[in-house]
């Protein structure tokens, strides 16, 4: 069997008596798209941040790209390709889409003191901004302000910019969260278009868009793996069903 | 894209403006006008040099006219020790400046100082944020005021007379027509050079941190550096501005780094638009023309402008160049 | 023999005067700042137009006192008037600019500070007023054996002692202090304790604009009431604010004592020192330059230092 990308054995965080994450092991092949759900409180935004590196984990090991990454910093996870794109949504709202993009090419390709030459003339700039831009489903709005875009297309920009770091493995926070129905459609489609070229983990509320997009769910019930599986089990799994599905979410 | 199109065209159109109306002016017999626009020129790019730290770096300095003073006196302290027939500087070792009318050299050394003090002071004031910025380069700007003010020697309060507007190798400066053209000459210069600059990878970094210095930070570029460079750039601009000002009116006195001098330089830039290179000319120009026409009317005419500020803050937030931008839009 | 003694005795004294005045001038900073540095903290406004306050109360106690003889009175209609015209300015310009940036700020108080300026000028003339100290505080006082000082300078620094006796008070131990001090740090936090902010606003401003008021009141007697006399104060006053901190009264108090006597020190010693280590009269010069400059050199250094400032209040 392959090695996966990331490897997690027995993380635990407590915060005072609460058990944050609770001997949690999982492990996400690469350009697989594994998705973390639970209900509230059963710590998925916890075993993400022990995972970017936000906060440090009591015991237990990161392995990612068979290197043990627990007690790295969060930059040097990033520079790994272990990147976070957080909840909120931090764009420049007055640069176009593909300003926006371009800077953050140039970030990745660095020496960026030139005065003279514009970089919307620069091909090397260009080109990868625009593929960018085309894999985020955003080709069409690259000249507009990045003010002018709704909630969900926002999020979109935001990928994109992490994808411009070329990370080995996006950890994606509640994307759908307050989009309505047809942004979450978009956004939907967008990391649809994204699987395979980048590995995924996803956590999210919105069970439509889970089942979708999912290769392999984990389940978490106060900060346990309750279940991992494909989408398929997943949804027949009585365990899981009584502990978070039957409660009508997906019925 | 569009929008940069039209900011270009509006740009030529107002260069093509300046360039025509002295002889217009001329045919009209009416040469003293000459003299004001020549006025609106050079605080023009006075304006457009902190529009690149305002409106293109996102930082709020009220301290600008410092460094137009500094120009202004680089050429004035060289004009009165040519007069005076002694040394700028005497140092040992053969490093004697003497005094100079050369318009040139006077335009190299505001370049060096207004440069060098911009770099200086901004790596204090850059440190600090929002409010703090803008009271730290206030109180940078009164030092030099102060400072000045107390230099006896080059006439304390009242500043330097020059005689006659310098030398330039093949022109007559003190003819007025020539003096403009040359002014004119060196904006359109510095137009294009800041238009490049402001559109360059350099640009775009700066407005990114504009926009949201946390994000640009998380990009991984040192902000702090792209803000100092664009600062001490500006500040060599105002001094150049500084020089042009100090031959045009042929006088240099510490009310030109008065703090009021750097509100009313700020003035134009947002009168006119900030962040566009040609809004502050036009702020300068209706500034200056509103000034003069209201003065006709009544002495008290400040107390009709400073309402009119008010009303602008609130109601035209782009500026002259928003309205324009407006009314061009709908044509397209 | 004598004049052995008579010289660091001389000195003493003068460097005691000079302390006083620091103090004086501090004081009179800090009624300013106070006011300014809860509207920059709590509004997050930038005002440039506070020392047109200081104008007006100058002006407005400087004519009652002529017209009525009486600096009580005087007093009693510049404080009031100057409160007025604050909350006033609140409710028509300022309230409209706490979303906007603080270039929109800085560019429509300007604008105030235009209005105002050319107002007074339109009202009491280009000339400017001067008023007299009130005969019952003419007299000096002997503090210390050899040591007068003018009973009114006494009075400034007893009532701006009072002052910030007054806000401590206030802030510490008042409801309506905690809520303002809440609202320093957390304006959602004090909406949303039902607190009506909009009022509460509207009364910090005019509470800074009548300390403001006190200070141009209290400072006719003893510069000339003219218009712009508002701004040079005012930039003091801002140096103060940032050296003490944003949004803090504390840090307000200690930076307008520091920026007092460093400004009083600085102007009344340091030529005298640079006479001492230098000969010439170019030493004098920069002596002279260099005492004007003191209070903005001393501000660089504690922002390069703490680019907060002394007292950072926390949320700003």
């Amino acid at each position: 069997m392959i090695e996966p990308l990331l490897q997690v054995e027995s993380l635990s965080k407590r915060f005072g008596a609460l058990r944050a994450a609770d001997e949690i092991s999982l492990g996400v092949a690469e350009g697989e798209l594994h998705a973390l759900i639970g209900p509230n409180g059963a710590g998925k935004t916890t075993l993400l941040d022990l995972l970017c590196g936000l906060t440090e984990a009591d015991c237990g090991s990161i392995t990612f790209q068979g290197r043990s990454v627990g007690s790295m910093s969060m930059e040097a996870r990033a520079r790994l390709g272990l990147v976070r794109s957080f909840q909120v949504t931090s764009v420049f709202p007055t640069l176009t889409v593909e300003e926006n993009l371009v800077l953050a090419v140039m970030a990745a390709q660095g020496g960026n003191f030139g005065c003279w030459s514009p970089p919307l003339d620069d091909v090397q700039l260009l080109q990868p901004a625009r593929e960018l831009l085309t894999r985020v489903d955003l080709i069409q709005k690259s000249a507009l302000p990045a003010a002018a875009l709704s909630h969900g297309e926002r999020r979109q920009l935001e990928v994109g910019m992490v994808l411009a770091t070329a990370p080995r493995m996006l950890l994606l926070d509640e994307p759908m969260a307050g989009l309505g129905p047809g942004g979450t459609v978009q956004l939907t489609r967008m990391i649809q278009g994204l699987k395979g070229s980048v590995t995924i983990l996803l956590v999210e509320h919105d069970m439509p868009s889970v089942f979708t997009l999912a290769d392999r769910i984990t389940v978490l019930v106060r900060g346990r793996v309750a279940a991992t599986g494909s989408p398929q089990e997943i949804r027949h799994d009585p365990a899981v069903q009584e502990a978070y599905l039957g409660r009508g979410d997906d019925a | 894209m569009r929008a940069f199109l039209r900011n270009e065209r509006l740009m030529l159109t107002v260069l093509l403006v300046f360039a025509l109306l002295p002889p217009l002016f001329q045919l009209m017999g009416q040469e003293y006008l000459l003299s004001l626009l020549n006025r609106i020129l050079i605080y023009g790019l006075a304006a457009a040099s902190l529009d690149l730290i305002l409106g293109y770096g996102g930082m709020v300095s009220l301290g600008h006219a410092a460094f137009l003073g500094i120009g202004a006196y680089s050429a004035g302290i060289l004009a009165f020790h040519s007069y005076e027939g002694s040394a700028v500087l005497n140092w040992p070792m053969g490093l004697v400046l003497p005094g100079s009318e050369s318009l040139l050299l006077a335009l190299f050394v505001a370049v060096v100082m207004a440069g060098f003090f911009g770099l200086l002071t901004g790596s204090i004031s850059l440190r600090t944020r929002g409010m703090h910025f803008i009271m730290i380069t206030l109180a940078f700007a009164q030092m030099f005021y102060y400072l000045f003010i107390s230099l006896d020697r080059y006439g304390g309060e009242d500043g330097i007379s020059l005689f006659g507007r310098g030398h330039l190798p093949g022109f007559d400066l003190n003819n007025d027509f020539i003096y403009y053209y040359l002014c004119l000459f060196i904006l359109i210069l510095f137009l294009v050079l800041a238009r490049r600059f402001t559109t360059s990878r350099f640009g775009l970094v700066l407005r990114g941190g504009r926009d949201n210095e946390q994000r640009l930070r998380a990009l991984g570029f040192p902000v702090y550096r792209y803000r100092l460079i664009c600062y001490a750039l500006a500040a060599a601009a105002a001094g150049v501005a500084g020089v042009l000002m100090a031959h045009q009116g042929e006088y240099v006195s510490p009310g030109l780094m008065h703090w009021t001098k750097s509100g009313e330089i700020m003035v134009m830039v947002l009168l006119g638009g900030s962040g566009t290179l040609v809004g502050p000319l036009l702020g300068a120009g209706v500034l200056l023309l509103l000034e003069e026409v209201l003065a006709i009317y009544t002495e008290h005419w400040m107390v009709i402008l400073g309402p009119f500020l008010i009303l602008v803050v609130l109601f035209a937030r782009n500026g002259i160049h928003g309205l324009l931008m407006k009314i061009g839009g709908r044509d397209d | 023999m004598s004049s052995v003694h008579f010289v660091p005795v001389f000195l003493m004294l003068l460097f005691v005067e000079q302390l006083l005045n620091g103090l004086q001038l501090g004081v009179m900073l800090f009624l300013m700042s106070a006011g300014l540095t809860l509207v920059f903290g709590i509004m997050q406004v930038v005002n440039l137009a506070h020392g047109s306050f200081y104008m007006i109360g100058a002006y407005v106690a400087a004519t009652v006192m002529l017209k009525s003889g009486s600096f009580v009175l005087a007093l009693a209609v510049a404080l009031p008037v100057t409160a007025a015209v604050g909350m006033l300015v609140e409710l028509t310009v300022l309230r409209r600019l706490y979303e906007r940036d603080h270039l929109d700020q800085v560019l429509a108080t300007f604008g105030l500070i235009f209005f105002f300026n050319e107002l007074t000028r339109m009202i009491w003339g280009r000339q400017p007023l001067f008023m007299d100290v009130p005969p019952w505080l003419s007299r000096t006082v002997e503090l210390l054996p050899g040591i007068y000082y003018p009973s009114y300078r006494l009075l400034i620094i007893a009532v701006g002692i009072l002052v910030a006796l007054f806000l401590y008070l206030l802030f510490s131990r008042t409801r309506l202090g905690l809520q303002i001090r809440a609202g320093a740090t957390n304006r959602e936090m004090v909406a949303a304790m039902g607190i009506n902010i909009r009022v509460l606003y509207t009364l910090v401003f005019g509470l800074g604009a009548l300390l403001a008021g006190l200070a141009g009141a209290m400072a006719g007697p003893i510069l000339a009431v003219e218009a712009g006399m508002g701004e040079s104060i005012l930039i003091l006053t801002f140096v103060v604010i940032v050296i003490g901190g944003i949004g803090s009264i504390r840090g307000a108090f200690v930076g307008a004592l520091v920026v007092g006597m460093v400004d009083t020190l600085g102007r009344a010693f340091l030529p005298q020192i640079f006479r001492l280590l230098f000969d010439s009269a170019a030493a004098d010069r920069l002596g002279l330059a260099l005492a004007s400059m003191a209070v903005y050199v001393f501000m660089a250094l504690i922002l390069a230092w703490k680019p907060r400032g002394l007292f950072p209040a926390p949320g700003n």
